[in-house]
């Protein structure tokens, strides 16, 4: 039961992980709280849904696609609307996400209805079996390739001039700019790659939750949390807290009862923001362009 | 100029009296006729949209069905029946605004209630206040027939009733499961049917080995899977909604919890189940308020074929129980104004107490509650990839399929 029990919550944290990522990101680079975020891991279900159901194609192979049309939707609403409105005050971006979120969640209600769908693959219902516990395959892997797309996401920060200039402008956007770095194009760029990394969030969820218009909404509580347990822009910490708070919801339903596992979860966050409001592995800049 | 402005404004005023001799041509051959208005705020958008259509289409078959047959006589004067629709956006303040407006603005004769139980509760307040009679065919949650209202009704099984047709089902079996797991979201509606669904179960030699909750937006329920199977329950019954019970059923799978019968407190027969699981949905059994095959007269459609063809007819799509439920619901409104010879509220709403009959949807008797007393529910299970009913045996379509193949 308690092996089970870290299993579920390793399995599910490392998804977790990768739906934050984006978001602390985005956070951490502009000061923007991203509400929209939950509609972009939306929307990455729904095209691994679209291409899957159609073309019965395997779900992992629609997650480049996924982060394709994601960054691209990312970046121009980057481009086209939030850098006007970070010219102006932070709290209009709270309300204008809001509005982007309402939209898209609306959009794709009209597209497709309210319905549940569901991506099905031929290994949903096979576990592979360890001792007493069962390692679901689908979510097994779900984790893993979330696991590596934030490795290739840390060496694209690490080693390429669009990702240092990135981490440049999360620094320090007055010295950036000095430094030759155009802040609207970093600022779309990095809008756009935290919603490929939404979007890719979204394929590996399809595979394990039901698929609606809603469901992102279900995930934002979850990621914001983890992005202030994590340490605002960091992507270590986004991936460290996202197994540290499945785990703690493992728990929590496993001893408390499933219901409390939100109460546990968000006591937790209370206590992170009480006595280190840096995070786990925040640095104390990050978050602070303001 | 001057001379084109006067043409201007002759030529208004012939269009406006072509528009007036129109309109009083078309409401000519009605005008023999009063309307009987009847208000509906039911969810056209939001989470419960799609069972709020459901709903409004059954209301919209019984009113189409009621204008070709000529109209609802009542003593010497004949109705022509109106709807009026609002969308309450799945929201119960919404509902409760509109259904002031429908009873104070529209001044609606009668109401027909909201989707969902939660949203009910919200709006029976208002119709209380004005006395006006509210048909709820979708609210059933207990609570809302125990506080006394005397002008809210409802046609359908009340929600603490709402796993005894599965477990009825189930101690016929042999040998007869023994250990029962009931699950579902911590809600209104799924909280009664559970504690319902235990007493009842308790009642009827099964032991529950275990009874959870979970939040109703709850992200992952593998934690829910996991502790089922510890219990290792013969049956698993489910109280929640779509989506929930989806997430549910998805992780169950996925840990391999495979009991000999897997049972829900809804219908077996919404398509997301058969879409979303697949193969996996096989076996599986619901609860309908209504099933097609129910054989009881009714004075408006026939019977329970009637009723599909109509409703086929008219949205190419075969029927649910919402829908029935609706349908059903504007049969009884209809039953009792004829009893009362009147459209007064208080005096229909009198008619209605004590009055027994049968629709399609089944027998009816009211008490003072509210509640139809000899409502009852059946159960269908999902046979491959189509849902048959499987209880009550007089109605049976197919024989049940137990212990679900790969059980363990």
């Amino acid at each position: 039961m308690i092996l089970q029990t870290i299993i579920n919550g390793l399995l599910i944290g490392g998804i977790y992980g990768l739906a934050t990522i984006g978001f602390s990101m985005v956070w951490g680079v502009m000061g923007i709280i991203n509400l929209a975020h939950g509609a972009y891991i939306m929307l990455g279900a729904y095209v691994a849904y679209v291409v899957s159901a159609r073309f019965g194609i395997e779900p992992f192979l629609v997650v480049p696609l996924a982060m394709a049309a994601l960054f691209v939707l990312g970046y121009v609403i980057q481009a086209w609307m939030l850098n006007r409105v970070l010219k102006t005050s932070l709290l209009l971006s709270l309300a204008l996400t809001f509005g982007i979120n309402l939209i898209l969640v609306d959009l794709t209600v009209m597209e497709f209805t309210s319905d549940f769908r569901a991506v099905t693959t031929q290994y949903a219902s096979t576990a592979l079996e360890w001792g007493e516990a069962f390692v679901p395959v689908a979510r097994l892997g779900a984790c893993l390739f979330a696991l590596a797309l934030a490795w290739i996401f840390h060496e694209f920060l690490a080693r390429t001039r669009s990702g240092q200039a990135i981490l440049a402008a999360a620094l320090d956007r007055e010295v950036s700019r000095l430094m030759g770095i155009n802040p609207s194009r970093v600022y779309a760029m990095t809008a756009g790659l935290g919603a490929a990394l939404a979007g890719a969030a979204g394929v590996l969820s399809s595979m394990i939750f039901p698929v609606s218009p809603h469901m992102g909404n279900n995930f934002l509580g979850a990621v914001f949390v983890i992005t202030v347990l994590g340490g605002i822009g960091s992507l270590g910490g986004a991936i460290l807290a996202g197994f540290v708070y499945g785990l703690i919801q493992a728990f929590a339903s496993a001893w408390l009862g499933v219901n409390y596992q939100e109460v546990v979860a968000f006591t937790v966050f209370l206590l992170i923001l009480i006595f280190r409001p840096q995070g786990l592995l925040g640095k104390k800049y990050f978050g602070e362009g303001q | 100029m001057q001379k084109f402005q006067k043409t201007g404004r002759r030529t208004v005023l012939l269009a406006m009296a072509g528009v007036l001799a129109m309109a009083l041509g078309a409401a000519a051959p009605a005008g023999a006729q009063e309307v009987l208005k009847i208000g509906a705020a039911v969810s056209l958008t939001g989470p419960f949209s799609r069972e709020g259509q459901l709903l409004r289409d059954g209301y919209d078959l019984w009113k189409d069905k009621v204008n070709e047959a000529g109209g609802l006589k009542v003593g010497d004067k004949t109705y022509r029946v109106e709807v009026v629709y609002y969308d309450d956006e799945s929201k119960a303040q919404t509902s409760a605004r509109l259904t002031e407006r429908l009873i104070t603005e529209d001044k609606v004769s009668f109401l027909f209630g909201p989707y969902s139980s939660g949203i009910a509760t919200a709006t029976a307040s208002i119709s209380e206040r004005y006395k006006i009679l509210t048909l709820a065919p979708m609210a059933t949650a207990n609570s809302l027939y125990a506080r006394g209202y005397r002008y809210i009704f409802t046609p359908s099984p009340l929600a603490d009733s709402g796993l005894n047709p599965l477990l009825a089902l189930a101690s016929g079996f042999d040998p007869m499961p023994k250990k029962v797991a009931i699950v579902g979201p911590d809600d209104l509606f799924p909280n009664i049917t559970s504690d319902g669904g235990r007493k009842y179960a308790e009642g009827h030699g099964f032991t529950v080995v275990y009874q959870g909750k979970y939040p109703k937006a709850a992200s992952d329920l593998s934690a829910v899977a996991t502790q089922i199977r510890a219990a290792q329950p013969d049956v698993v019954l489910a109280t929640g909604y779509a989506q929930d019970t989806l997430l549910l059923l998805k992780s169950m799978r996925e840990l391999r919890v495979a009991p000999k019968m897997i049972g829900l407190a809804m219908s077996i027969g919404v398509e997301d189940f058969v879409k979303a699981l697949g193969q996996g949905a096989e076996g599986m059994m619901g609860v309908d308020y209504w099933v097609p095959t129910l054989k009881y007269p009714d004075p408006l459609f026939g019977n329970s074929s009637g009723f599909a063809k109509a409703f086929e007819a008219k949205y190419k799509k075969p029927p649910t129980y919402h829908a029935a439920s609706g349908a059903a619901a504007g049969v009884m409104l209809q039953l009792a104004i004829q009893k009362a010879g009147s459209i007064d509220s208080t005096a229909v709403r009198d008619a209605l107490v004590g009055m027994q009959g049968e629709t399609f949807y089944g027998p009816v008797k009211f008490d003072q509650n509210g509640v139809n007393t000899l409502a009852s529910a059946s159960a269908s299970q999902l046979l491959s990839g189509a849902p048959k009913v499987v209880y009550p045996q007089a109605v049976r379509e197919a024989q049940p399929v137990y212990p679900l193949p790969g059980a363990r």
